[in-house]
This record gives C-alpha cells, sequence and structure tokens, in this order.
C-alpha cells in the first residue's frame, strides 16, 4: 500500500515537472529570452552558440575556427540529428532534467540503505535521529528548484554536464567502477572542473572495503578507467571533427577565461580590470584555487563522499570562470542529499535570503547597466559578488553542519544523569 | 583511554594531511608564479643602435655625378683654349680646397666632377634627348657666350656660359653654380645628420617646420566650405581644376609619395569670430593673429573617413556676402594679402575667395557654379602649400642670392617639382627617415634600459633589428646613388621602429613602480596566507609538544610502546 502511494506520487512529480517543462517551452520567446540571460547561458554553455556550431558542423566548416563555439564535438554530435527539430531538442532536455531526478531518488535509496546499517545518533532527550529526506522529496526539490527550471528552458548545455555527475555519484554509490568512472569522464570532457569529482566517486566505489591494499588497488584502476574513458573520448571526438582544433577552442577557454561575456561568476570583471602584465598570474593562481580544495576536503570528509561532491560541485559553481545558475541547480540538488545535517545549519535563512536577492536584482542591474544606461558594470558585479558570498556561506553552513554532526555522532551526548544538564549548548543547536 | 588516543591519532593525521595537500599546491604554484609574473624582456642590440647613433656602422653619403661637357665651338680660334681635363681637374681641386677651407673633412655631398663628351655649343634636340633618368647624376654643358650665366634646365641639365673662354673662369663658374645648386641642400643635410639627441627640437630649419612628416602616402582634401547659401555657392569645378593643375605635381612625386584626392562642399561653415570692418575700403579683414583661429574645428568636419593615410588639407572659403569681401591684412588700412591665403605648417592651406556680390558680373549660364577660371588662383596657391609642405624646395629662392651672375631655372609646368628638386627632395627625406628612425629606436633603447620594469617581447626586438638592417640597407644604396630605392628602406626602417616605439604592449608597463606590486599582490596573499602559515606553525608546535610527551612518556616506563612507534611513522 505505501509502495503503491510513493509510485503514486513519484508519477505526480515526475508527470508535474514534465508538464511545467512542456509548458513553459510552448513560449519560445520564453526560451530565447532565458537562453540570452547571461545568468543562464554562459559562452561554454550557451545553447544558441551550439547551435551556431552544429550550423557549421553541417555545412562541412571547421566548428572551432570563428572562435565563437566552446562546446565539446561530441555535443556537437548529438545535437547534429535532432537540431532541426525543435521537440525533439526539447524533449532531450527535459529528459535530461528528469533523468537527473531520477538519479537524485535511486542515490538517496542506495543512501538511505548505508544509513540503515549505521549506528543511530542518539539525540537529547534520548531520541534516535531521524532518518533524512525521502528520495521523492530530493528529487522534487531538485525538478521544481526554479534555477533547475530557467536553466533548462533556456537550453544551457551545462545539464549534460549535470547529469553525468549524477550519474557518476549514482554509479559510484552503486558499486559500478568502470560506469562510474565513465561518466566522470565525461563530465571532465563536457566541463573540464568534475575531473576532481573522481576523489569523492573512488571514495563512494571504496567505501565498503576495509583492506587498505585493495582500497589502493582499486584507485589505481579507477584512475586508470577514467583516463581511458577520456582518452576515448578525446578521440571519438577527433574522429567526429577530424581536427584537434578542439582542445584550445573547448578547453582552452574554460581555462584562460579568455572570453570576458560577464556572468555571475567573479573572474569576468577583475580580468577585465587586471593590469595585462599579471594577466596570466592570476589566472593560474584562480584556476589554482578552484582545484585546491579537492584534496583536502576529500581526507577531511572522506567519511561522508556524497558531502564531498556536493561541496566540489559548490566550489566549481562558485569559482570557475563561467557559472551560471546551472551549476548552483546541480549543487542545490545534490545538497538534500546529506539532508540529516540540515538542523545543524545555522545560516539557512541568511543564504535563502542572499540567493533571492540576487536572483531577483542580477536582471535588474543587467538591465540598469546594458539598457537603461543608469548603472554601469560594477553593479552587476556586485550582485555577482553577493551570489558569490551565499554560496560560500551556504559551503561552510554546511561543512560546519556536517562536522557538528560527526562530533556528534562520536561523542554523544549524555542523555541521562547530571551531566545531560551540562548539554544545553547541543539543545541551542537542536532546536 | 587507548581508544580515545587512537582516534587522536586519527584526527592528527588527518588534520597534517590536509595541511600538507594544501602546502604542496602552494608549493606547486611558485614555479607557476615565477614564471607568469617574469618580466620578459628580449635584448635589444644596444651595441649597434649607439654605434649607429654616431654614424660608426655606415656614414651616409649622398653621391652625386656632374658631368662636364665643354663646348668645342671656340677651342679652335684660340690658342689658350681650356681643355676639358684641366677644367675637371680644377673645379675637383678646387672643391677639395674649399672643404679644406672650412673644415670640412668629407663633403656630405660628394659631388664628383666627371669629364664628359665635348658638345658643339648650341642647344639642339640632340642634347636634350640626352638626358640622364638616374637621379644624382646630371650634365652641365659649357659654352662662351657674351654674358656670364647659368640655366638650370628641368631634366638633371644645366647650361653654363661663361664671358671669357678661359680656364680659371670656366671653374670658377662651374663651382659658383654647383654651389648654388647643391650648397643650400648640403647645409640642410649636413644640420639633420649632425644634430645629436640634445639639439633635436632645435634642429629643424625654419622651412622644414612647415614639411608634414614623410609618409609613402598622403590623402589630400580638397574642400569648399561656403559662409552661407545666399552667396550663391552650388558647385565647384574642382575635379576639372585638380586634372588641370594638380595631375602633374601627383605624377612627378609619384616616385616619392603617392596621393589619394577627396573633395567636399559644405555649407553654413559659419567662422567662429566675426571679421573686422575697414570703412575705408568696405573691406572685412582678418589680422594674422586671427588666423589660428580661422578653423572652426568643433563645427567643420575635416576628418577623413576614407583611408588612414595622413591627410592635408586645402580649404577654400567662400564668406557669406555680409562678410565679403574678406581679406588678410594686418590692419585697417594696411595693405591687403595678394593671395589672400595662408598655409598651416603641417596641415594644409587655406584660400579665401571672395565672390562678386553682383549676381549680374558672374558667368551667366550657371552663376551658383565656381568655375575653372574662378578656381585657378585658388589652385596656384594651394600647389605652393602643397610643395612647401611636401618639403620641395624652390632652388630658385635659395641660389639666386648667393651667386655673382644670374642663374636661371627652369621650372615645369604647373609647380610640378623639377628632376633637380625631386632628386633633392629624395635625398633630404633619406636624410631625415634615417635620422627619425634612429631617433626613436635610441629613445627606445633609453626608454628600456632606464624602465627594468618593462616587458620586451621578442616582436619588439625583431622590429628594432630588421628597422636597423632596414637602415643599413638605405645607407648602401645611397652611397651607390640609389636614391629610390634608399628612400624605400629608410621609409621602411622608420615604420618599424615606430612599430616598436607606440607597441601597445611596452606603453602599458611605462609606468609600473614596485609599489603597484604590493597593491596586486596584498588584497589576495594576505589574506590567504595568515591561515596557511598559522595553521603550519600550529602543527609545527604540536608536533614539538608531541615530541616532548613522547619523552616523558619514554621516560617514566615507556607505557604505551605502541603509540610511540605509530606517531614515528608518521
Amino acid at each position: 500500500m505505501a509502495k503503491g502511494l510513493s509510485s503514486n506520487n513519484a508519477v505526480a512529480v515526475f508527470g508535474t515537472a514534465v508538464a511545467l517543462r512542456l509548458a513553459l517551452f510552448q513560449f519560445p520567446a520564453l526560451a530565447s529570452l532565458l537562453g540570452e540571460r547571461v545568468e543562464i547561458s554562459t559562452p561554454v554553455t550557451s545553447f544558441k552558440r551550439l547551435s551556431e556550431g552544429v550550423f557549421l558542423f553541417t555545412n562541412g566548416v571547421p566548428p572551432y575556427d570563428g572562435g565563437v563555439v566552446h562546446q565539446a564535438p561530441l555535443l556537437l554530435g548529438l545535437f547534429y540529428p535532432i537540431i532541426s527539430s525543435p521537440l525533439l531538442v526539447n524533449l532531450l532536455y527535459i529528459l535530461i532534467d528528469l533523468a537527473i531526478g531520477y538519479m537524485l531518488l535511486q542515490i538517496t535509496a542506495i543512501k538511505d540503505k548505508d544509513y540503515a546499517k549505521e549506528k543511530k545518533i542518539t539525540q537529547y532527550g534520548g531520541k534516535e535521529e531521524e532518518p533524512g529526506m525521502s528520495g521523492l522529496s530530493v528529487a522534487t526539490l531538485y525538478l521544481f528548484n526554479p534555477y533547475t527550471i530557467a536553466s533548462c528552458i533556456g537550453r544551457s548545455t551545462i545539464l549534460y554536464s549535470n547529469a553525468a555527475v549524477a550519474a557518476a555519484i549514482w554509479m559510484g554509490m552503486k558499486g559500478n567502477k568502470s560506469l562510474a568512472m565513465f561518466n566522470v569522464a565525461v563530465a571532465t570532457y563536457l566541463s573540464l572542473y568534475p575531473s576532481m569529482l573522481i576523489i569523492p566517486v573512488i571514495l563512494m566505489l571504496t567505501r565498503k572495503i576495509d583492506d587498505n591494499d585493495l582500497t589502493k588497488k582499486v584507485a589505481i584502476r579507477c584512475t586508470g578507467l577514467f583516463a581511458g574513458s577520456l582518452v576515448a573520448l578525446f578521440a571519438l571526438s577527433f574522429v567526429l571533427v577530424n581536427s584537434w582544433d578542439f582542445f584550445g577552442s573547448v578547453y582552452g577557454t574554460i581555462l584562460t577565461v579568455s572570453d570576458l561575456t560577464p556572468n555571475l561568476g567573479l573572474c569576468w570583471y577583475f580580468f577585465i580590470e587586471m593590469f595585462d602584465q599579471f594577466r596570466p598570474f592570476f589566472l593560474v593562481v584562480f584556476q589554482i584555487h578552484v582545484f585546491i580544495f579537492a584534496v583536502p576536503v576529500s581526507i577531511k570528509l572522506r567519511k561522508y563522499p556524497l558531502f564531498v561532491s556536493f561541496l566540489l560541485c559548490a566550489i566549481m559553481g562558485t569559482f570557475k570562470g563561467y557559472p551560471s545558475v546551472g551549476d548552483a541547480s546541480l549543487y542545490l540538488g545534490l545538497l538534500p542529499l546529506s539532508s540529516e545535517i540540515f538542523k545543524y545549519m545555522r545560516y539557512s535563512f541568511l543564504v535563502t535570503n542572499l540567493f533571492m536577492y540576487s536572483t531577483l536584482l542580477a536582471p535588474i542591474f543587467w538591465y540598469l547597466w546594458v539598457y537603461v544606461g543608469s548603472g554601469n558594470a560594477n553593479f552587476f558585479y556586485a550582485i555577482g559578488l553577493v551570489y558569490g558570498i551565499g554560496e560560500i556561506i551556504l559551503m561552510i553552513d554546511s561543512t560546519f553542519a556536517l562536522l557538528r554532526r560527526d562530533f556528534e555522532s562520536q561523542s554523544p551526548p549524555e542523555t541521562t544523569g547530571q551531566d545531560a544538564a551540562l548539554g544545553w549548548d547541543r539543545e541551542v543547536v537542536q532546536k | 583511554m587507548s581508544a580515545d588516543r587512537d582516534s587522536m591519532a586519527a584526527n592528527d593525521k588527518t588534520r597534517r594531511m590536509v595541511i600538507l595537500s594544501v602546502w604542496a599546491v602552494v608549493l606547486l604554484g611558485l614555479p607557476l608564479w615565477w614564471k607568469t609574473t617574469r618580466v620578459y624582456r628580449a635584448e635589444l642590440p644596444y651595441d649597434s643602435i649607439d654605434q649607429w647613433n654616431q654614424w660608426k656602422t655606415c656614414q651616409p653619403k649622398f653621391p652625386i655625378r656632374v658631368n662636364l661637357h665643354l663646348s668645342e665651338t671656340k677651342q679652335k680660334q684660340s690658342g689658350n683654349n681650356p681643355t676639358l681635363s684641366d677644367v675637371t681637374q680644377g673645379v675637383i681641386r678646387r672643391v677639395q680646397e674649399w672643404n679644406k677651407a672650412h673644415d670640412i673633412k668629407e663633403s656630405l655631398l660628394a659631388v664628383e666632377f666627371i669629364a664628359g663628351k665635348p658638345w658643339t655649343g648650341s642647344i639642339n634636340k640632340d642634347i636634350t634627348e640626352r638626358t640622364s633618368t638616374v637621379p644624382g647624376t646630371y650634365d652641365f654643358y659649357i659654352s662662351p657666350s657674351n654674358v656670364t650665366h647659368a640655366s638650370i634646365r628641368s631634366q638633371r641639365q644645366g647650361f653654363i656660359q661663361v664671358q671669357s673662354w678661359n680656364t680659371d673662369h670656366i671653374i670658377d663658374t662651374i663651382v659658383e653654380t654647383s654651389g648654388a645648386v647643391f650648397g643650400s641642400e648640403e647645409r640642410i643635410i649636413r644640420q639633420l645628420l649632425n644634430a645629436n639627441e640634445d639639439t633635436q627640437g632645435v634642429r629643424k630649419v625654419q622651412d622644414q617646420l612647415k614639411t608634414v612628416k614623410y609618409a609613402p602616402g598622403y590623402q589630400l582634401t580638397f574642400s569648399l566650405f561656403s559662409g552661407d547659401a545666399s552667396n550663391g555657392v552650388r558647385e565647384w569645378k574642382m575635379q576639372e581644376v585638380i586634372h588641370a593643375y594638380l595631375a602633374p605635381f601627383i605624377k612627378a612625386m609619384s616616385t616619392v609619395s603617392k596621393f589619394t584626392i577627396e573633395s567636399q562642399i559644405q555649407h553654413y561653415a559659419s567662422l567662429a569670430f566675426t571679421p573686422q570692418l575697414d570703412y575705408s575700403s568696405q573691406e572685412y579683414y582678418l589680422t594674422p593673429d586671427a588666423l589660428p583661429n580661422f578653423i572652426n574645428a568643433a563645427e567643420w568636419s575635416l576628418a577623413s573617413t576614407v583611408s588612414s593615410l595622413p591627410s592635408l588639407n586645402f580649404l577654400t572659403y567662400v564668406p557669406k556676402p555680409s562678410e565679403s569681401p574678406l581679406v588678410i591684412k594686418t590692419g585697417p588700412g594696411a595693405p591687403k594679402s595678394a593671395t589672400n591665403s595662408f598655409l598651416i605648417p603641417r596641415w594644409g592651406g587655406v584660400a579665401i575667395l571672395n565672390r562678386d556680390t553682383d549676381r549680374t558680373k558672374r558667368a551667366k549660364e550657371h552663376p551658383e557654379v565656381i568655375t575653372v577660371q574662378d578656381l585657378e588662383p585658388v589652385m596656384r596657391v594651394f600647389l605652393t602649400q602643397l610643395r612647401d609642405l611636401m618639403g620641395v624646395t624652390d632652388l630658385s629662392t635659395t641660389a639666386q642670392s648667393s651667386s655673382s651672375f644670374p642663374i636661371v631655372f627652369h621650372k615645369s609646368l604647373n609647380e610640378a617639382p623639377t628632376t633637380w628638386e625631386l632628386d633633392s627632395l629624395l635625398r633630404r627625406r633619406s636624410a631625415e627617415n634615417l635620422v627619425d628612425s634612429l631617433a626613436t629606436i635610441s629613445s627606445l633603447a633609453r626608454l628600456v634600459r632606464d624602465t627594468p620594469n618593462m616587458v620586451v617581447l621578442d616582436h619588439i626586438q625583431r622590429d628594432v633589428t630588421e628597422a636597423l638592417r632596414d637602415i643599413g640597407r638605405s645607407c648602401q644604396h645611397l652611397s651607390h646613388q640609389e636614391y629610390v630605392e634608399a628612400l624605400a628602406a629608410s621609409r621602411d626602417g622608420l615604420v618599424k621602429s615606430e612599430t616598436a616605439f607606440f607597441d601597445p604592449t611596452m606603453v602599458s608597463m611605462l609606468y609600473f613602480p614596485d609599489e603597484h606590486k604590493y597593491a596586486i599582490y596584498m588584497p589576495l596573499f594576505v589574506p590567504i596566507s595568515v591561515p596557511l602559515l598559522m595553521s603550519l606553525l600550529r602543527e609545527v608546535k604540536r608536533l614539538k609538544e608531541k615530541k616532548k610527551r613522547a619523552q616523558e612518556d619514554k621516560d617514566s616506563q615507556g607505557r604505551d610502546d605502541h603509540d610511540i612507534k605509530h606517531d614515528k611513522q608518521e
């Protein structure tokens, strides 16, 4: 009975998600409006540029010659047969979005199974900790996140990278080494930064192995699989476009932040203002800054690979050269996977407000700057900074919450006797 | 107790690993820091620049050959006939003496006199057709006559007629003629080449200030500015006038520079000020003081949109009826300017064209058209101005004063430069380009030496080296009397030296003191480095303490052997 109810609910959630997206796609003006927004589509994820690339590809012109297209060749290949039919394109986007929702649902199921085996944390008052959100709630949070919807309707190609990340995490949790590594490779191939997810995914794959040597062996094998898949993808791309130009155009643009179209990120304004002399130096600093967190975070939080992947996705989405709300939709989708930490978070209200504030003001300030001319670039960049602060506080707060919970589980509070009266500080935290 | 310690040790290990992993990346970043902020400085050829500055590598010389031809006619009549070889030797000796007297070691214009062929003494077709087509090679034909007299014809020929037919007099006349023809040019070039960097500002002689900077091409813009519609100007026959008057000039100049020409008419072009009225003559007048304000730069559109060549403007201004006739004079009652025009150095020329206010006096059929006849005086003025702007020196004005006998310079049609003037222009422009490009290169070298922060990229080095090579090439061509090639090479050198000097990568770091570096590094790296350093220090301290405790533990029986071993392993 209960199972039937949940599957009914699932049908309802996914059905509504599809209906909503189909309905929104009915307004082509909306799709193109969202597709033009700098917050949604960046130079490396814009559907317009992708269409241009596919058009050039179809007409036998090398797509990467003009410096317009920065998407991976296999994406061009994927869209090549269907680009002429907007319906098929839209359906593909909806399907991928739903697939991510479905994968989140599956990941939660696996996580719940793991969780059931864990020792329960005894909370103040002798109660056991309640389990986190159900898979359906996680999927719902993802599917009805306004960022997700906007990104999907705006047809940002970040969606494919997000799907690959979600698939990699799912496969990692499931224990399927080759598929997990293949999906990390696909995500890397599409937008480079997810390469650092190889660490949490390996952590997931090895989470049930106690033997140190075996863990090392698995890790080495996984790295090999990852490299192999990546090389295969590159080779396939070469076969498709028959040149290596895409390297410079896709990864060169990502790494050198050469296209300074404004976006929600922190790089564009900085590199516009930077002295030319110091540009390469700060470019290196900024790119290292994105990657520097991968290892220490994975070491510190190695017991929580799901949370590590959330944190790394959030770091990518904040500090990469061309962030968009599509990146936010991914890590905001991954965050509820660790929903048991929510009760320890202190700044949820602030973070929510910062996100809402920047979401509302970004288009307005953009309008003031670009169309009306009564503002300048600082207005829009300031909103980007606010958005960045929101993201950073979210990361700090959730990490704090996770460590707090970790602490709770390692040193459970005295629930009876004299010492219990000293547990007041925990009470505050736990409400 | 033991379990607690285990977890503590595990915690320590984790923390150490985290700190280590962050520091590993930071240390990896250090070489990148060095690599990306390195001030790249390609080595400039300082030595050869210095050598060039003192003309050590190649002293530019401007060889000139003059073939002397003596008339045969009188040789039979008198016994004391001057022979060609005597005359030639005499001239050469005289020039050397003159140089020695004036303490000139080596003449820049190395005039070389060569004994030519004897001729009949009458200017006929045979002679006029035997003209030299090589710039720098000239023919002097000497014949006896009643009066001493020289006539410099346009086609690299000079006819010298002497009163008394003896060797000394012939020599005197030849030396004086060549002095008149080449003397001023020699002086100008000497000034150009010998000016060192300190005197660069004042090195230009008066008339050189008018001359525009050399370019391989110029854009000439002829504009008609009509003050008011009521003066009845609708059209001008500029195209015809250009074909008739300007074409010969442009054709003759084509070895030096090319020209593109455009013309425009603008109506309602009012002056920025009101001219004064001279009641006695009922003329409006502009004083020379007011002329700098004549061009109404704010309202008259004079910028050419067509090409990137340097442009020269020639303005014909037709005043409005309420302000005409408009003349230029120093004050009321003073004589007015004959040409009613003025030249703006390095910019162009302005001519005021007063139309008859009485409509009936104008051409009957088209009273609104400025005809070719109307424009002719204006165009003559413009041609003279163009000569000045291009740096074509009129030999007759410089030579006449110094000689003891009349020297007539033949002019070519419509003020087109003669071959003499053109050759002189080639030499002078080459010298100018050489000097300018060397000055540019040496300032660049000085700038680079004085600014250690300045990035010098490879292409700057390449440009400088190539510019020096072009200069050398030009100098070689000059010494071989290949003036056209020399000018082309010197132009290449000038262009390259300026490309290097004005390269944007150089300008950006022109002023970049060290304090700026702190401003660049501090905001980001101080906040980052504080926790990094603190955590490192704390970790070191913790390790020390641990060692100490382990020592104490060991001293007190070494109970937890296992733990200590474990610690040491790390």
